[in-house]
């Protein structure tokens, strides 16, 4: 692997794997999740999306984008962790013309944006506004994934990781081109971009391809923000016309990243998990249970889909495991460990997974290769495992009922 | 890359995909049987696949686990398949997939307890708006076919599943001649097939006839309420000429999909922008045995005036045909997603499985594409005529 200084905060990331037939280009902006902006930013990558200066329709930009490179640009906004990232990411044959025609693509969708009279142009912002306010007020229809957002808003409302990631319905109106453009010029200045590639390519031509993104005068604020604190178990609950309640779940720990990933395999991994066990296998309460980790916030978020008439037994089950996860045995740690290796591994065999391990790396500040995260949780002592739901309770449980 | 074929003893088709380099491995156990085959109760099929991870004397998930794998199933339409993906312990794994696939053991409890799990995954795809939209369009679209049934069958077909239907289908599914196994990794193809043989493996037992289906619409426009915020909508047509080859049907259809409806067209670009539909709108070509439609998914707030201007786009394309610049932009575009495609282990086995049964390969795949012809590709307006088609849609309710 290597990394690329390009500009301040402009860095480059090049792992080189020939074993793959592709290579996949990510160009990141990354900025502060943040309630002010993480609407007009979201708005900023579909606009920038629809057309550049030099190709201004989507028509044009697809079928350069088609020709050049055999096409599939994303461009994309995303919520990882407390981050906003604003993403523009494409998958291509390892050629090199294709390399180089997508990051010129990118280059120019990114920095070479079409402008009218001081703003964006005004069909293009009114039509992502639409398209904005209708994916937000989506978001109820998946169910599953309405309740994890409910219980983020409820339970890190306050912290940047509360923030709704796609921007808020209320902040659309009274965006303009114009402020709309007077946004992009701001992030532009500072956003730190991270440029990820990863495949089979020509490392020498990539770092000159590469050299080109080096833009302009660039500036970075710094800000901190403290989390919740918690006292007692807040429930809430919500009716739907639907037919499976959805249980959402979340619990804050103090604990380091490996060794809450490895605890929160044991509870709710896998097939193998507790609560997989005693939740679905046992009792026959659910088809899915499963606990996933937030980084940024030490928490881990519990999904199951289940009956009303079933909740109290299911919140009593995970309570159980979790008040008695400090008896997890040697080979539960072991297996659990085992686990997250082989999914470690198993993406170093995925072009996407490495360029989304890497930004993960970026993120959390450590490590920037599945092998190396293999290696740390490897070396994560057992006794801190047990430790991870020491003193803990459910922060916030939240219910989607379902009808009668 | 490099994949290598042979019928074992017992009748199992069996392929290695070599795959230089890569830390996983992965072996998928199939049988030529779904939710379209499902002659005796819907859902047959997908219980089983619950119920064969039962065993006498043996945790399966335990199992793998304890030896580095991960183990999942699936059913689709015209396949149930088991595998696991691990990165050591291949022979241990292997053996332990035909092994639990070749012996499952049914109990009365076990499938009782079953029906409550399964219950609750219904359940779960009862509020996927797009699992609905999209299965109301095939029962929309087959009046007969049993495709048309939900893959898991409903709460009341399960509820009538017991001990001896299962033990039949079993017998009559899982046998060596209607079954495939896949594996792929960095792996000597000869051993890898010498290892096998040696392996518990079905009985060889007999290939039995799909039945045909004489398919008319069942309806050309279905509603379902629910609770979404705006409508989404499938548009399905119908494919009723099975004459010609797999790979021709799949690679002309994706091009004329691409051409017509796909991100490059004048059609994508005044839709998008006028509006009347999202980023979301996409489509696929549905290739199974005994059926075929091509399909239009998204959301709009009037999928009746999608639908009516994607015939209008049908009728525009027959009468002014298509450009060579058209065909060569959407063969890059889909030969990319082809080789990238390869280069993900969990889509390379499932397509090499899917091609099994479906009597087509990668190779036939790739050499279609890049040899075929602007007739081939106009050919395939033929699925597309609007009395084939029906409209599925999902309203807020």
């Amino acid at each position: 692997m290597k990394i690329l200084n390009i500009n301040k905060g402009i860095r480059g990331y090049i792992i080189d794997d020939d074993k793959f037939r592709g290579c996949s280009i990510a160009v990141v902006l990354r900025l502060p999740l943040k309630r002010e902006t993480v609407t007009r930013n979201a708005l900023i990558v579909n606009v920038l999306g629809l057309g550049s200066k030099n190709y201004p329709s989507p028509m044009q930009l697809n079928r350069a984008a088609e020709e050049m490179f055999g096409g599939g640009l994303e461009c994309v906004n995303v919520k990882k962790g407390d981050s906003q990232l604003l993403e523009f990411y494409a998958e291509v044959i390892n050629k090199d013309d294709n390399i180089k025609n997508a990051l010129y693509i990118m280059r120019e969708v990114i920095f070479n944006p079409l402008i009218e009279n001081g703003g964006f142009r005004k069909d293009y912002t009114e039509r992502e506004k639409t398209a904005l306010r209708l994916s937000i007020n989506s978001i109820k229809d998946d169910k599953r994934e309405y309740a994890k957002t409910r219980l983020t808003e409820e339970m890190f409302g306050g912290e940047p990781f509360g923030v709704f990631g796609d921007g808020y319905a209320e902040d659309i109106e009274k965006i303009t081109p114009e402020t709309l453009y007077d946004g992009y010029r701001d992030i532009i200045k500072t956003a730190e971009i991270d440029i990820i590639l990863v495949g089979n390519m020509c490392v020498e031509n990539v770092c000159r391809y590469l050299a080109e993104f080096d833009k302009g005068e660039r500036y970075f604020p710094e800000e901190s923000v403290s989390a919740n604190k918690v006292t007692e178990t807040r429930r809430i609950t919500e009716d739907m016309d639907i037919t499976q309640g959805k249980l959402c779940m979340g619990v804050r720990t103090c604990a380091d990243y490996y060794p809450l990933l490895a605890a929160n395999e044991i509870l709710g991994g896998g097939s193998d998990s507790r609560l997989f066990m005693n939740v679905r296998e046992k009792e026959g309460l659910c088809y899915y249970i499963t606990s996933s980790v937030v980084r940024c916030c030490k928490s881990i978020i519990i999904q199951a889909g289940i009956s009303k008439k079933d909740l109290d037994r299911v919140i009593e089950i995970i309570c159980r495991e979790l008040r008695e996860f400090y008896n997890v045995s040697d080979e539960e740690i072991e297996g659990a460990k085992r686990n997250i290796i082989k999914h470690y591994t198993a993406s170093e065999d995925v072009l996407g997974s490495i360029s989304d391990f890497c930004m993960g790396g970026i993120l959390g500040g450590e490590v920037y290769l599945p092998k190396d995260g293999a290696e740390k949780i490897k070396n994560t002592a057992a006794a801190d495992v047990r430790n991870v739901f020491k003193d803990t309770f459910p922060d916030t449980i939240y219910f989607l009922r379902e009808r009668d | 890359m490099k994949i290598s074929a042979r019928q074992l003893q017992n009748g199992t088709k069996c392929y290695i995909i070599y795959k230089k380099d890569w830390k996983m491995k992965e072996a998928m156990f199939s049988v030529n049987f779904g939710s379209a085959d499902d002659s005796v109760i819907p859902g047959t099929a997908h219980f089983l696949e619950h119920k064969v991870f039962e065993q006498k004397d043996m945790d399966v998930f335990k199992e793998f686990s304890s030896k580095n794998a991960s183990v999942n199933a699936f059913t689709n339409f015209n396949t149930t398949a088991y595998y696991f993906i691990c990165s050591d312990f291949f022979e241990e794994n292997l053996k332990t997939l035909l092994k639990f696939t070749a012996e499952p053991f049914f109990t009365d409890e076990s499938i009782e307890r079953e029906k409550s799990i399964i219950s609750e995954e219904i359940k779960m795809y009862e509020d996927d708006p797009w699992w609905q939209v999209y299965f109301n369009l095939i029962g929309a679209l087959y009046s007969q076919n049993p495709v048309r049934n939900n893959i898991a069958g409903s709460i009341g077909d399960i509820n009538r599943i017991d001990r001896s239907i299962l033990t039949e289908c079993y017998k009559k599914y899982y046998c060596g001649e209607n079954s495939a196994l896949v594996i792929c990794g960095d792996l000597d193809a000869d051993k890898t097939f010498d290892m096998a043989e040696r392996l518990i493996l079905p009985e060889q037992g007999e290939k039995y006839e799909k039945k045909k289906f004489s398919d008319g619409i069942e309806s050309h426009r279905t509603v379902k309420k629910m609770a979404v915020s705006r409508p989404i909508f499938n548009l399905g047509f119908r494919e009723s000429d099975f004459d010609t080859s797999p790979a021709e049907r799949v690679c002309a259809t994706n091009i004329l999909l691409n051409i017509m409806f796909g991100k490059s067209s004048d059609f994508y670009e005044k839709m998008y922008l006028s509006g009347a539909i999202d980023k979301d709108f996409s489509m696929e070509y549905l290739l199974g045995e005994g059926f075929g439609a091509g399909i239009l998914s998204g959301a709009s707030d009037s999928p009746d005036n999608v639908a009516q201007a994607v015939y209008d786009r049908i009728a525009y394309i027959r009468k002014n045909g298509i450009s060579d610049y058209e065909i060569e932009g959407s063969r890059k575009q889909l030969l990319r997603s082809f080789f990238l495609g390869l280069d993900i282990m969990e889509k390379v086995v499932a397509g090499q499985t899917d091609f099994a049964f479906k009597k087509t390969s990668y190779e036939d795949i790739y050499n279609k594409y890049i040899g075929i012809t602007k007739k081939e590709v106009m050919n395939r307006l033929d699925i597309f005529d609007r009395d084939d088609s029906a409209l599925s849609v999902i309203e807020p309710a």
